[in-house]
């Protein structure tokens, strides 16, 4: 961020302000999010820090609920059966919006929806289910339309959720991890991450309509004990802020065998292990 | 004690009014005996009519289920609505509430209209004892009401032991489904002698009371409530004492409920 | 209480975990979360505490003050002994139902329980100590607890709180004459001490009860139930046990289901154990709480119980 050189500007660094301060009165950056503007002077309506890119002028406010974009993966609970669509809970300031043309039905892509379709919903989501979706569009509104349209997406089973800060999990390539350890997680951007036994790809393939299946597998305790593991370390992380990927899982995860997976969360052990997680993280960008 | 509430909508009592000072002197409790004569186990006998308050033709806003139940001196009555369409139109299980009040004559000393957290606390005991025993996933969106009123009143835990064997047959005289009829019973501790279903005279002599619900073909005990202090071994003796009490009172109640049907 | 809902699969993930014995924290079915206790933070209460339990300092958040007054004695009540009143409040901050009147429930509830737990002989208090003059003026101990966060396990965190305000609780001393008055006759009169470096613990306080609550789960049951556990728990309840392994109060809650009384036997035993061990994990934390107290009482008093670290 330069300064600009003319002394009449105001500095349009990055600085921290707070609502009702004054950015610029130059007319030629436009405005952005967390700004407004009275006669020529654009101001900020949160405590945050200034933003510029090229002429637009933003504050980025310290704690901002999650807002979705186009292409998000997220995870998101049912709330709502409404007539051919779901409300669905996504950590935001509205509820997203799944449609029934938007799902998976069972017996193969290619079959048609049928009255009978919208009479079962249930039968394919009810409320309080996990969906994992992708974010497809917008509704006018602003509120977040879901899709569950491929074979990776769908009822979430098998394992517990994850409440996390939506700032701390990044957009990345991948938000479907298979961690070496034999879990599987699913970081959504929105916060809500899934933490599950390892079910091989094939499986789910290979039975279709079993995707809309309340019935968990069996799972066994040592693979319920990796899992409480797993859940514990991404608590930890969000705990000590610290960005939620799969690399700072599984340092974490190594780290913290040599504990107990219910005393992770205990304040010794935890600022133990989040020391060890930032040096490792620290070296690895080194 | 009078209430201290000033309701513009009511003819108001006095601000202050008491208790009168009785000069002949109540009797012991326990000093020969059982006041009524009974032994330390018997629980006071039992009469139950069902339907008394079903209106003579069929009226939608009648109550689906009622029932009338003296225990010894105890007088409760209690309304069954629904099943209903219930506030939450999305529950796969249907609700259940009870309401729980004391008329204002029915205790000793003199209540208010206005509804005590007593009462409510009571209500919500009521609802855990007798939750367990209703088939709600029988009844989706749909909500189940019982209203209980106490006409007359003795003894606290044998009270709501009272209200609860009343809401077990008012919902079975209104035809909800039920996994058991619920029969409940009350203990209290005097020196170190448990006695069975007392008075409100034995128990303001006890140190400790008991109160067990119970559905006998499940055996399963829908609620267990102990105020005040006893040893482990006192609290299991009584458990045990207590239920067998409740098997007798349960008893009773499919008696009623047979010869009501005959 | 709060209520949370989860999936078909959530809930079958933890029955399952609870049924083999490893809940989805990785806690077994005994095994209690952190605490953190301090006292005394609230310079206007004759008593107070803040107790919470859960992990990484994200938890069920209870605070309790304990505030002692003098009042009249009217026809009617005993003649010779205080009292104690207990109120419990749940705070909208705590969880979105609670705003308005979606607190009324269960704050009668915890009420009541707290109530049957702390007022009356099963305390260990001595009321009769309370009593100032007889037929006259005793003190009232107003007992409020305020709930500010709920991660599971109200009750137990509650009565933590209630039993770390009461033993910090201490009562003005109060000087009491008889004096002739115009006829002769003697009257009793009292006077209370206006004097903070003068005062009297409260009395009795090392028979407080500990409560530990139980909440079925399948066919198991677990202790210190998360707020997870606890949306899918059927019944609990919760057993108050003094110091000398006596059961002050027992109290069933949950309308979805009973309580086999094999199973019941069995919780109760495992209550007294349990109750053991957290007398002496509560001791080991309320020591903690008075030397950081006292560490403190040389820092100009900020009066904020909220900055303080916990």
């Amino acid at each position: 961020m330069e300064i600009d050189e003319q002394p009449q500007r105001m500095d349009v660094a990055a600085r921290i302000v707070t609502p009702g301060t004054a950015i610029t009165s130059d007319t030629a950056f436009m405005r952005g999010h967390g700004t407004f503007a009275e006669h020529d002077t654009i101001y900020s309506s949160v405590a945050g820090v200034v933003e510029r890119i090229n002429k637009l002028v933003s504050v980025r406010p310290l704690k901002q609920r999650y807002s979705g974009e186009i292409g998000d993966i997220i995870v998101g609970r049912i709330t709502e059966v409404a007539s051919k669509r779901w409300r669905v809970d996504v950590n935001s300031r509205q509820d997203g919006v799944l449609l029934l043309s938007s799902i998976n039905l069972p017996g193969g892509i290619q079959r048609r929806k049928s009255e009978s379709d919208e009479l079962q919903m249930r039968s394919f989501f009810a409320e309080g289910d996990l969906v994992f979706a992708e974010v497809q569009s917008y509704f006018a509104d602003g509120a977040l339309s879901l899709h569950t349209r491929s074979i990776q997406y769908g009822k979430l089973r098998n394992g517990t959720l994850v409440t996390a800060f939506p700032q701390l999990v990044p957009r990345s390539r991948s938000h479907f991890h298979i961690l070496p350890c034999g879990v599987d997680v699913v970081l959504g951007v929105n916060g809500y991450i899934w933490v599950s036994k390892h079910v091989p790809a094939s499986t789910v393939e290979a039975n279709a309509e079993l995707i809309y299946s309340d019935k968990n597998e069996s799972i066994s305790d040592d693979e319920r004990e990796v899992i409480a593991r797993v859940a514990n370390c991404i608590q930890l992380l969000n705990r000590l802020y610290v960005k939620i990927t799969d690399t700072s899982i599984i340092f974490a995860y190594e780290a913290s065998l040599a504990h107990a997976a219910k005393d992770l969360l205990t304040r010794d052990v935890a600022t133990e292990l989040a020391h060890n997680v930032m040096t490792r993280l620290e070296q690895q960008q080194a | 004690m009078a209430s201290n509430v000033f309701d513009r909508r009511r003819i108001n009592g006095p601000q202050r009014s008491v208790e009168p000072l009785y000069t002949a002197k109540a009797a012991e409790p326990f000093a020969n005996g059982r006041l009524d004569g009974r032994a330390l186990d018997q629980v006071r006998p039992i009469f139950i009519k069902t339907g008394p308050l079903d209106a003579q033709s069929p009226s939608a806003s009648a109550p689906s289920g009622s029932a009338y139940y003296e225990q010894g001196k105890i007088r409760v009555s209690c309304a069954i609505y629904g099943p209903r369409q219930g506030r939450q139109s999305n529950a796969r299980m249907g609700s259940f509430d009870c309401d729980f009040k004391y008329a204002p004559f029915s205790c000793s000393w003199r209540l208010s209209h206005i509804k005590s957290s007593d009462e409510k606390e009571i209500a919500l005991m009521l609802e855990h004892a007798i939750g367990p025993a209703i088939r709600l996933e029988a009844y989706p969106k749909a909500s189940i009401d019982a209203f209980v009123t106490v006409i007359e009143s003795d003894g606290k835990a044998a009270t709501i032991a009272a209200a609860i064997n009343c809401i077990s047959a008012a919902l079975a005289d209104a035809g909800i489904e039920l996994y058991d009829s619920v029969a409940a019973c009350s203990m209290s501790m005097y020196g170190t002698q448990w006695v069975s279903d007392c008075s409100q005279a034995e128990e303001n002599a006890s140190t400790c009371s008991l109160l067990v619900s119970r559905m006998p073909s499940v055996d399963e005990i829908t609620y267990l409530l102990q105020h005040g202090k006893t040893t482990p071994e006192m609290t299991t003796q009584a458990i045990q004492a207590c239920s067998n009490d409740c098997t007798r009172v349960y008893a009773v109640i499919c008696r009623y409920l047979q010869a009501t049907l005959e | 209480m709060a209520s949370l809902i989860l999936s078909p699969a959530e809930q079958d993930f933890i029955i399952r975990g609870v049924e083999s014995g490893l809940r989805a924290d990785g806690r077994g079915s005994l095994d209690r979360r952190e605490v953190s206790l301090r006292t005394g933070m609230i310079s206007q209460a004759n008593g107070s505490a803040r107790c919470r339990i859960g992990n990484l300092g994200v938890g069920t958040d209870v605070l309790v003050g304990v505030k002692a007054e003098v009042n009249t004695w009217a026809p009617g009540e005993p003649e010779d002994v205080g009292s104690v009143v207990c109120n419990v409040e749940c705070s909208p901050s705590a969880a979105q139902e609670f705003e308005g009147r979606g607190a009324e429930e269960i704050n009668v509830e915890l009420t009541q329980l707290l109530d049957r737990i702390f007022n009356g002989p099963q305390s260990g208090i001595d009321l009769k100590k309370l009593c100032i003059i007889p037929k006259q003026a005793y003190w009232v101990l107003h007992i409020d607890a305020l709930v500010l966060d709920v991660k599971g396990n109200i009750v137990d965190t509650l009565v933590w709180a209630t039993r770390a305000a009461l033993l910090s609780t201490s009562l003005p001393r109060v000087v009491v004459e008889t004096i002739a008055d115009e006829m002769g006759n003697m009257q009793a009169e009292f006077d209370v001490v206006d004097d903070p470096e003068d005062l009297t613990p409260l009395e009795g306080t090392e028979r407080l009860p500990i409560s530990v609550t139980f909440s079925q789960i399948g066919k198991r049951y677990v202790v210190d139930a998360s707020e997870q556990e606890e949306a899918v728990a059927q019944a609990r309840i919760t057993v108050a046990v003094s110091p000398a392994m006596e059961i002050c109060a027992i109290q069933k809650g949950g309308i979805l289901r009973g309580f086999p009384p094999s199973l019941l036997s069995e919780i109760l035993q495992t209550a007294q154990r349990i109750a053991r061990e957290e007398l002496t994990r509560f001791g080991t934390h309320y020591s903690q709480a008075e030397r950081q107290l006292a560490s403190q009482a040389e820092e100009p008093n900020t009066g904020s119980t909220f900055l303080v670290t916990f």
